[in-house]
């Protein structure tokens, strides 16, 4: 069912607004969302006759005087056609939520490649949390576009047409008296939705700050406490979300109105219909086409009227969801547009993995990794550039002030951060095993079993080892503990295992799945000295087969290691820089 | 379902019905008679219709037949009117409705958020947690848009145009409402039956895969360096097709629903017609009142296609009401609330007037898990009015949560004696007296926090009756007093998203102008010069030493600055911790 993801699609006719993205993926459901609106139709026509058989029914019985016997055409149609109709409305739902799950895996998938496409680096600037948000919620948020709007935008222009030819074959004025008011409708509503605009734009400002009042507060409630102002910013809460509602309302009082000139026009329509015809029929109006009418064009015109009127009604409904979905998608196309700048400028690393352009090479030329003249830095150089080669065995730590780059430069060697000058080399034989292994300093767990976590990247590994590993790790005897053991659950933020112990385990993961060049932040920071030995240790053996490259305060690692590198502070730091905490 | 979810949704629905029930009552009052109209006009148009036929072809006959075609004219451009009147303000109205009573659980579940402990607060200020709350607290409008004012609405119509049928044939009348409660009732039920636990789940795997997609994120420095994100993406994309599986199926279940209820209710249609053409036959009643019965079915059949469908987010609402319970719950005593607030202005029992002023703090750690310094020996700090202390310790010695910690924001009571403990005028730290604690120190912690709100509003934060001569006071000895009176608006700039937005030194030094404005007798700074440059740190210290003389002041730091040097107090003891 889910088609396969194509990313050069996009690349050719880039979105630049998020309407234009919704089109982008709404071409692409096209034969879906014509099946909806064939379905659509064909519901629409079993209504038109069902309509019909029913006021021909009533001519019978009524005028004619007919009986049961005569009639059972007649009922036989209006029967079929008021079953049908539901029928056919039920297959035309299921054709627009298909294309809408269709679309929607779409948008996620090509989500995820970018991701995937572009540094980790980048998304970090974002927080995790509001990139996941949008990754499921606001790709959720665009289900009505497609699945309601979409197909009823169509549908809007055709089942009145559809329903215009029947009621001018019956009685040419009551079709001229609809087909005017047709045009009116859009008009009017045009009006109204101008005027709510402008309302709108007026409050855009204090609305957002309204709406956004409470979710502030709540996210600064420790401060709030602090300040014993809980009280105060309660009845502050209350204050906002009245005077929300009111500015809200004053917005809404104009923008219904745009439902209410439809509902007036459904409502003039029917009424001018009812008394037209009922004038005609009792011989009050003689002239035009007034005197053919019969009980049966009459009745029909009268159920055909609010018919007429009901798309636009259903599309004014579904307008809400195009208003989410464009919200959505406006939010989407501007973040997707920062990961694809990114991706375009890693476009080439994912070949070369780790390695940026021509800048950054790791190949099998001379052995041991060779840094050449390497600058690093986001916008400006943040030390002077670097000069060194190490071997395998070797072990480089770097040192050096907080704030004076070791994680960047840690970012630099990994390829996740393009070097402003120079480059490194590194020979491997094996050009499709992973190169360099990472482990930040902020040791990173997935929700899953310990076991899980540690074999990772490496699922071979026979009980001996894993337990010898614990065990080295001083990990063992905490694990066997739990209720658990080794499949013991690693929650949310690492709950229920300390910092030091998640740094562990992180490591251990790190020690079966050993890789040609190592780097390492900080890992001894949030460990007490025992642990930190233990760390250390291991350390000692993974470079016996590796490069080690550590960022590091601690004095153990720094005499450990076989190189150093002392970072100077940086040379300026502005004052009032935007600094995170 | 379980008895705990149901029982959270049934707290919800009573939680809305008691809050206004006049309000909702008049909502669906005005919905039902906006209806009503709709079905009235349509009725009424069909009768006169076909009596004008009728009575026309009598006359065309040359019989003697009489019809007032005044009155009826006049009856449908009244429908008409109030039809469309009707529901522009019954849309309005129950909109209203819906806003304030939003208001009223924003402001219940942040009481509820006011009266958790400290500790319980932090799990609370990750966004994640934020943007569930926003979903839940959406997913309770679905209670009274969709769960009560529909089908009241619905029964309502439908009652009132069966009585007014009642009135030319009961017995027609009684099969009418019967047949359409039944089948309304039934079908929702089923609706019900049939959705709750797929939409419940749906709900669930949705949130589980937010949560997956950013673990996916927040691995990706370990994950793109092992080219291990094809592996890991792949747990990611099963939830979210789990999630598609569910989602469709959820709907396809719930289309047919839809299409069993408007078959049956087409089938009740068809009935009922032909019905009207048989009574019309036995001579029941006239030609014109079988076109209107007809006509009346047709109305209230069309209100009544999509009541079931309004109770296919059932398990989703359940699901967000489950969550908020608590919360909302937790503020239900709001009168235990208001006297913690102001400890001082209740009347203190005895044991606590000897708290309402601090004369002295004391801590004594030992072996705590995150401060490794603690694990080498023991740390005992003590505070008297205007000592000074210093703390030095790099990132990772536990700087931050020896902070928590005299700040009394981490759960200091969860410790053993041994671990930690804390003594205020020299009596141990408890429960009910660590909240005088909390109230009289002044805690800049390592977060900025700014307000969206106005700059005035920010520093005056829970302290409503200051002046602007006290405020730019305060202001100068941050040195901001300059930059605020060069702004446009002053003290009025609206700070945060949709307002100015501030480099991390200015932010900083409003969150210090605060403190000096709420001015407490003890100080906790962690990291105060965070992001302002070593001169500009240097000034602001300078500027505040006369201020901070008489007061007792804990300095965090990652190193020991130059100012410290000439921190106010020669003659006292200013010690340093190093960690």
């Amino acid at each position: 069912m889910q088609q396969a993801f194509n990313p050069p699609e996009y690349a050719d006719s880039r979105p630049k607004s998020g309407l234009e993205f919704l089109k982008l993926l709404a071409k692409q459901q096209k034969t879906t969302l014509r099946l909806s609106v064939v379905f659509g139709l064909l519901s629409s026509l079993s209504m038109i006759v069902q309509w019909l058989s029913l006021a021909y029914l009533a001519q019978q019985f009524v005028v004619q005087h007919a009986s049961f016997n005569t009639c059972w055409s007649a009922i036989l149609l209006f029967t079929i056609s008021t079953l049908l109709r539901p029928i056919f409305f039920t297959f035309k739902n299921k054709s627009a939520q298909t294309a809408s799950w269709q679309a929607r895996q779409q948008v996620r998938q090509h989500i995820l490649t970018l991701w995937q496409h572009s540094s980790p680096l980048s998304q970090h600037q974002h927080s995790p949390a509001a990139a996941a948000t949008q990754w499921v919620e606001e790709v959720e948020a665009m289900d009505g576009y497609f699945s309601h709007y979409l197909p009823q935008q169509m549908l809007a222009v055709l089942i009145p047409t559809l329903i215009i030819i029947p009621v001018f074959y019956l009685n040419w004025i009551c079709g001229v008296l609809l087909l005017i008011s047709a045009p009116l409708i859009p008009l009017f509503m045009i009006l109204v939705g101008l005027g709510a605009e402008s309302i709108n734009q007026k409050y855009f400002v204090m609305r957002q700050r309204l709406a956004g009042h409470f979710l502030d507060r709540v996210k600064h409630v420790t401060t709030i406490k602090l300040f014993n102002a809980q009280h105060s910013v309660l009845l502050e809460i209350g204050q906002k979300s009245d005077n929300y509602r009111k500015v809200v309302m004053r917005t809404l009082k104009i923008a219904f109105l745009s439902s209410t000139v439809l509902e007036f026009f459904t409502s003039v329509a029917i009424a001018s219909v009812a008394i037209y015809i009922g004038f005609s029929l009792f011989g009050a109006i003689t002239w035009g086409p007034s005197a053919h009418l019969t009980l049966f064009s009459g009745l029909a015109i009268l159920l055909l009227a609010p018919e007429f009127f009901q798309p636009l009604r259903n599309l004014s409904q579904y307008y809400h969801d195009r208003a989410t979905a464009l919200a959505a998608s406006n939010n989407l196309v501007s973040s997707l547009q920062h990961a694809e700048n990114n991706a375009a400028v890693s476009a080439k690393t994912e070949k070369l993995p780790l390695a940026s352009e021509a800048k950054l090479h790791y190949q099998a030329r001379d052995k041991g990794l060779h840094i050449v003249d390497l600058c690093f830095g986001y916008t400006t150089p943040l030390q002077k550039a670097i000069n060194i080669s190490l071997v395998q065995g070797e072990i480089l730590s770097i040192s050096g002030p907080s704030g004076c780059g070791k994680s960047s430069l840690l970012h630099t060697l990994a390829g996740y951060l393009t070097p402003l000058q120079g480059h490194a080399f590194l020979p491997v034989e094996d050009l499709t095993a992973p190169k360099i292994a990472f482990l930040p300093q902020h040791s990173w767990l997935m929700q899953d079993s310990v076991l899980n976590n540690v074999l990772l990247f490496n699922p071979n590994v026979d009980t001996a080892d894993l337990n010898a590993a614990l065990q080295s790790m001083n990990l063992f005897d905490d694990i066997q503990q739990r209720n658990m053991g080794i499949d013991s659950l690693i929650a949310e933020d690492g709950l229920g295992f300390s910092g030091g112990q998640s740094q562990r385990i992180a490591f251990i993961r790190l020690m079966f799945a050993p890789t040609p060049l190592i780097l390492l932040d900080e890992p001894t920071a949030s460990l007490d000295s025992h642990h930190r030995q233990l760390v250390i240790q291991q350390l000692r053996e993974l470079a016996k087969n590796a490069i080690v490259i550590v960022a590091s305060h601690d004095r153990d690692i720094l005499e450990l290691a076989d190189h150093h590198l002392k970072l100077q502070a940086p040379i300026e730091i502005k004052s009032d820089v935007k600094h995170d905490g | 379902m379980t008895a705990e979810q149901k029982q959270s949704l049934k707290y919800w629905m009573l939680r809305i019905l008691r809050w206004e029930p006049k309000t909702i009552f008049f909502g669906i009052l005005l919905a039902g008679l906006t209806a009503v109209s709709g079905i009235a006009l349509l009725m009424l148009s069909g009768w006169f219709i076909t009596a004008s036929a009728v009575t026309g072809l009598a006359i065309a006959l040359g019989l003697v037949a009489k019809l007032d075609i005044y009155l009826p004219g006049s009856g449908i451009r009244f429908f008409a009117l109030s039809r469309t009147v009707g529901r522009y303000a019954e849309r309005l109205y129950n909109h209203n409705a819906v806003l304030t009573l939003i208001a009223s659980i924003r402001q219940q579940l942040f009481a509820g958020l006011i009266s958790l402990p400290n500790n319980d607060i932090k799990q609370t200020q990750n966004s994640e947690w934020l943007s569930r709350l926003t979903a839940d607290l959406d997913s309770l409008d679905n209670i009274l848009l969709n769960m009560l004012i529909p089908p009241a609405v619905g029964m309502v119509v439908t009652l009132l145009i069966g009585l007014f049928l009642s009135f030319f044939w009961p017995a027609f009348a009684l099969y009418f409402v019967v047949l359409l409660v039944l089948i309304c009732a039934v079908s929702s039920l089923l609706n019900i039956k049939v959705g709750q636990s797929d939409s419940y789940q749906t709900a669930q795997l949705l949130n589980h895969a937010r949560s997956q997609a950013i673990e996916h994120l927040q691995g990706q420095l370990v994950l793109k360096s092992m080219a291990a994100n094809q592996q890991h993406q792949q747990h990611l994309l099963q939830t979210i097709a789990q999630f598609g599986e569910l989602q469709n199926r959820l709907k396809r279940r719930l289309e047919h629903c839809q299409l069993l209820h408007s078959v049956v209710l087409s089938i009740a249609l068809i009935f009922f017609c032909l019905m009207a053409f048989y009574g019309f036959q036995q001579d029941y009643f006239s030609g014109p009142m079988a076109v209107l019965i007809i006509l009346a079915c047709i109305g209230v059949i069309e209100l009544l296609q999509n009541l079931p469908s309004q109770f296919s987010q059932w398990g989703k609402t359940t699901y967000a009401a489950q969550r908020l319970q608590p919360l909302a719950q937790l503020s239900s005593n709001d009168h235990r609330l208001a006297a913690q607030d102001q400890p001082a202005s209740s009347t203190p029992t005895n044991e606590e007037a000897g708290f309402s002023c601090i004369r002295s703090f004391a801590m004594h750690l030992s072996k705590h898990p995150y401060i490794p310094a603690s694990c080498e020996s023991v740390i005992d700090i003590n505070l008297g009015l205007n000592d000074k202390l210093l703390v030095l310790g790099k990132s990772g010695r536990g700087k931050s949560t020896l902070s928590e910690l005299l700040s009394g924001q981490a759960n200091v009571l969860r410790f053993s004696q041994a671990q930690c403990t804390i003594l205020l005028n020299e009596q141990m730290l408890t429960h009910t007296n660590i909240a005088h604690w909390q109230n009289q120190i002044g805690y800049l912690s390592q977060q900025n926090t700014i307000l969206a709100d106005t700059l005035y509003a920010n520093l005056t934060l829970g302290m409503p009756n200051l002046s602007s001569a006290e405020i730019f006071a305060a202001l100068d000895k941050v040195a901001l007093s300059e930059w605020v009176r060069s702004l446009p608006q002053q003290l009025d700039t609206w700070l945060g998203d949709t307002g100015n937005q501030l480099s991390g030194g200015q932010a900083r030094r409003i969150c210090l102008a605060r403190l000096v404005l709420k001015s407490p007798q003890f100080l906790l700074l962690d990291e105060p010069f965070n992001g302002v440059d070593s001169n500009m740190a240097a000034t602001i210290w300078t500027n505040l030493s006369p201020w901070l003389q008489d007061k007792c002041v804990v300095l965090l730091m990652h190193e020991k600055p130059a100012f410290w040097q000439y921190t106010a107090n020669p003659n006292r003891d200013s010690t340093t911790l190093i960690l």
